[in-house]
């Protein structure tokens, strides 16, 4: 018993190192819930006066004290549809062409610059979109969507350049990366033996995309547009940069508008009384619940596809 | 069927298309990048790098102030997330059983998702309305919060792609766990680990919303962390917005000194990850 | 081979044992005494529980996540799975070579060998290094590369590495996992020669699934076998002559014939 059970030494550095590990992912978990628990204590006095109303009035006015965040919602919502439409289109095709057509002299450059576009941060796309898209949007863009469908009422009245147009455009250009670099390992992961399956059948490259390789991808290419939405949903600087910062609801998506994440910015360091700190806070709040829903819904929808094909391996 | 000769053209159509998407996204960056490079080399220069932000309306001055912040709030950013970050991805790489292991797995998904600014208005619950006032320190500890799931995965993906032969050959000698890790297992992990470090460091350097209510700004020399400081992201965001054009110039200054900080540091662990790679038998 | 520490007759012994991972129930009741300064070898068809009973010797099976283990191995009278028992104690004196050659790939070759020497410094370390890699046989081809990665050396020589690093522990039994299956016949041959020579100074038990290598390394020979539910049970034990030749089992005679499944 004497000789094995000697050196217990080295039994006792073993049990501090796994407790001090635990300890900080302990403190890691801490963080997290803290994070949720501070919100929804500061939300409180908010949410004790104004209820569940609150989503669905319309008024935000720090003078008379009543808050109502449907004006932020629609330009939060608006704004990033606008952005996951358009960086959707853009971005599956891209991703398209980066794991099946493209030659590899092509597809590591191209991916290379699109990775690298995700690490702009993101106060430098409000800049360029302030002083270059918008100014652009106003001139160019705007007018001409207006001569050709300015018969639909979204594309009507006047254009200030900044609005819920260019914010979701700006966005668009945030998101992209999101949507190609996840929608390419997606499409990636689907076995090559579906694509010649299609090819030998006679199908062009470009029948075996659509009609085998991308639907066989669907689930995992949806999960990446959720993902890229919740980052639309959430991003704060470049919005607030470009959308006009006004919390009204318009039709015209050329009209200034509001989001969650800008009303904070904007207006946090300004609040004088308690309860429009509090409705800040239950913003935040609002945007933490859809931003953990939207996540990991995402999260579910390209987990399926990896493990999918994982097992199939 | 659809006659060979208009499937032909589809497929041309249909690859051209793809290619041109690929291409404008890819565009996008040069865009950007020309924009900032061209405007923002015009406001830089000597002064500009060296100089305290002159008051409102008075040309000239600089960004010094701004770039140290940035480095003090990063760099406490780091000191306070890479011990937790590593050490809880060490803990789910070896000891990850049953539901705690993955619970924080599933959390830090969940953060890593979770819109900066929710998590300034954290930092500000706890760091700056206790105390009345703002501070660096509560910036850096927003910055860690936004670090910290980025550093748990790859921490922790990085000691689980060392084979675990190597640690059972550490074990199998009768090393402690402890020694195991810290002597053999963590070594070869290292460089992923730095990696993902560093893209954590680029990812909050350029980091602006938290810092609004944390940090705040600050016109003055402020080495203090306890005291509201001057960060050169804010200074981007507070240029741009201002009225004074020579303001705005300035703002285009700092954001080229932002981008060419935020891109080194990730082409630099492009670069760590594949010598890294090359290196693996 | 004489400025190895002496021998010290160790005894080694499973009795009743049960390993687990998870649900599978992947080791069933194996008893079995290992010869003191001998070379034991286990073999039996993949899967039959071989590797899993070589790792509960020295305690490494429980590392996995859901392993568990019931029953008793003895070393000099000692259960190693007493609660009092200090893995890292057993380990220092039960060393393994693996399948692969494992070195640390962030260590010098002499790092490697003096990786698991906690106590020793400077001369005496460095003697220790010598010794170590003299007693495989690869002192002449790596001393002047003792600072360099070992992941230059060659497969066999890695393994070899791996050897003088379990030995520089000094241990008393040496446990050794198919340690030629990842490498050419020429290495393997040089392997198992250093482990004829071994085998007068440690107590060494070898998994292989390699026949001709059993009968050609091992004193005795333990035939093992997985029952209907996947759980390996041990079939026969004796000397490796009267496994090869007079097995006394019928499944032992069909495996040991080729006629097996």
């Amino acid at each position: 018993m004497r000789r094995l059970g000697a050196r217990t030494g080295s039994k006792i550095v073993d049990q501090i190192f796994v407790a001090v590990l635990l300890g900080a992912a302990i403190v890691f978990l801490a963080i997290i819930l803290g994070l949720a628990a501070s919100l929804v204590k500061g939300s409180l006095p908010s949410l004790r006066t104004f209820g569940f109303a609150f989503l669905w009035t319309s008024s935000w006015n720090p003078v008379t004290s009543i808050f109502g965040a449907l004006p932020l919602i629609y330009g939060t919502v608006i704004s990033s549809l606008i952005a996951t439409v358009l960086a959707g289109v853009f971005g599956i095709f891209a991703a398209v062409f980066l794991s099946d057509f493209a030659p590899a002299f092509l597809a590591r450059p191209l991916s290379f610059m699109i990775e690298l576009l995700a690490a702009v941060p993101s106060v430098v796309f409000g800049l360029w979109g302030l002083f270059v898209l918008a100014p652009a949007m106003r001139n160019t863009i705007d007018p001409a969507l207006q001569r050709t469908l300015g018969f639909l009422p979204i594309f009507s009245g006047p254009s200030y350049g900044v609005g819920l147009l260019t914010a979701g455009v700006i966005l668009a250009l945030m998101i992209i990366p999101t949507v190609t670099a996840i929608s390419r390992d997606v499409l990636t992961t689907i076995p090559a033996d579906q694509r010649e399956a299609s090819m030998s059948l006679g199908a062009t490259k470009w029948e075996t995309m659509m009609k085998v390789v991308v639907p066989a991808a669907r689930a995992g290419i949806f999960g990446a547009i959720i993902l890229a939405l919740g980052r639309a949903l959430g991003e704060t600087i470049a919005t607030t940069m470009v959308i006009g910062n006004r919390p009204e609801i318009a039709v015209s998506l050329f009209a200034p508008s509001y989001t969650l994440a800008s009303v904070i910015a904007n207006e946090f360091t300004e609040a004088t009384s308690d309860i429009y700190l509090s409705a800040l806070i239950e913003l935040g709040l609002l945007l933490l619940i859809v931003s953990v829903v939207v996540n990991a819904l995402a999260r579910i929808l390209m987990w399926s596809v990896f493990r999918g094909a994982r097992s199939a391996r | 069927m659809k006659s060979y000769r208009s499937r032909r053209i589809a497929d041309a159509v249909g690859v051209t298309w793809s290619f041109l998407c690929a291409f404008l996204a890819a565009a996008v960056l040069l865009i950007i990048l020309g924009y900032i490079v061209v405007k923002g080399a015009a406001a830089i220069n000597w002064q500009f790098l060296t100089q305290l932000p002159h008051p409102v309306g008075i040309e000239g001055g600089g960004v010094a102030n701004g770039i140290v912040g940035s480095i003090i709030t990063v760099g406490i950013a780091v000191l306070i997330a890479s011990p937790i970050g590593i050490m809880t991805g060490l803990y789910l790489a070896l000891f990850s059983r049953g539901g705690f292991a993955s619970t924080v797995r599933f959390l830090s998904d969940v953060l890593s998702g979770i819109p900066s600014i929710t998590i300034g208005l954290f930092a500000y619950a706890l760091l700056v309305a206790p105390f009345k006032h703002f501070s660096a320190l509560s910036a850096s500890f927003a910055f860690a919060v936004l670090m910290l799931p980025l550093l748990v995965r790859t921490s922790e993906e990085a000691i689980r792609s060392v084979p675990r032969a190597i640690l059972e050959g550490a074990l199998a000698l009768g090393m402690t766990t402890f020694r195991s890790t810290l002597r053999i297992v963590l070594p070869v992990a290292w460089p992923s680990i730095v990696t993902g470090l560093l893209l954590a460091i680029a990812r909050v350097a350029g980091e602006t919303a938290p810092l609004l209510f944390t940090a705040f700004g600050s016109p003055f020399w402020e080495l203090n962390p306890t005291n509201p400081m001057a960060v050169l992201s804010l200074q981007v965001f507070t240029y741009a917005i201002s009225p004074y054009r020579s303001q705005n110039v300035q703002s285009w200054g700092a954001a080229l000194l932002l981008v060419v900080a935020v891109l080194a540091l990730n082409l630099l662990a492009r670069v760590l990850l594949r010598t890294r790679i090359r290196a693996a038998p | 081979m004489i400025e190895l520490a002496t021998p010290t007759r160790a005894s080694l012994e499973s009795r009743e044992l049960n390993a687990y991972y998870g649900d599978h129930h992947a080791l069933a009741d194996v008893t079995l005494a290992f010869r003191p300064l001998a070379v034991t070898a286990l073999i039996g068809p993949s899967g039959c529980g071989k590797t899993t009973f070589l790792r509960t010797l020295n305690r490494i099976h429980e590392i996995a996540s859901g392993a568990r283990v019931t029953g008793q191995v003895l070393l000099d009278e000692e259960n190693v799975y007493d609660p009092s028992v200090d893995p890292i104690a057993l380990r220092r004196r039960v060393g393994m070579v693996f399948q692969r050659p494992n070195p640390f790939p962030t260590l010098s070759i002499a790092d490697n060998v003096s990786s698991g020497l906690t106590k020793l410094r400077g001369e005496k370390r460095q003697e220790a290094v010598e010794r170590a890699l003299r007693a495989v046989g690869l002192w002449d081809e790596v001393s002047d590369r003792l600072r360099s990665s070992p992941l230059a050396l060659s497969g066999g020589q890695q393994q070899r590495l791996c050897m003088a690093r379990a030995l520089a522990v000094e241990p008393e039994v040496l446990l050794m996992d198919e340690p030629t299956s990842a490498l050419d016949p020429i290495s393997s041959a040089n392997i198992e020669e250093l482990i004829r020579r071994l085998s007068d100074r440690y107590t060494i038990v070898i998994v292989t699934h390699n026949m001709q290598q059993a009968a050609r390394v091992s004193d005795f020979t333990a035939f093992m076998l997985a029952d209907e539910s996947g759980s390996g049970r041990l079939i026969e034990s004796n000397e490796t002559n009267q496994i090869f030749f007079h097995p006394q089992d019928r499944r032992t005679e069909d495996y040991i014939s080729g006629r097996f499944g």
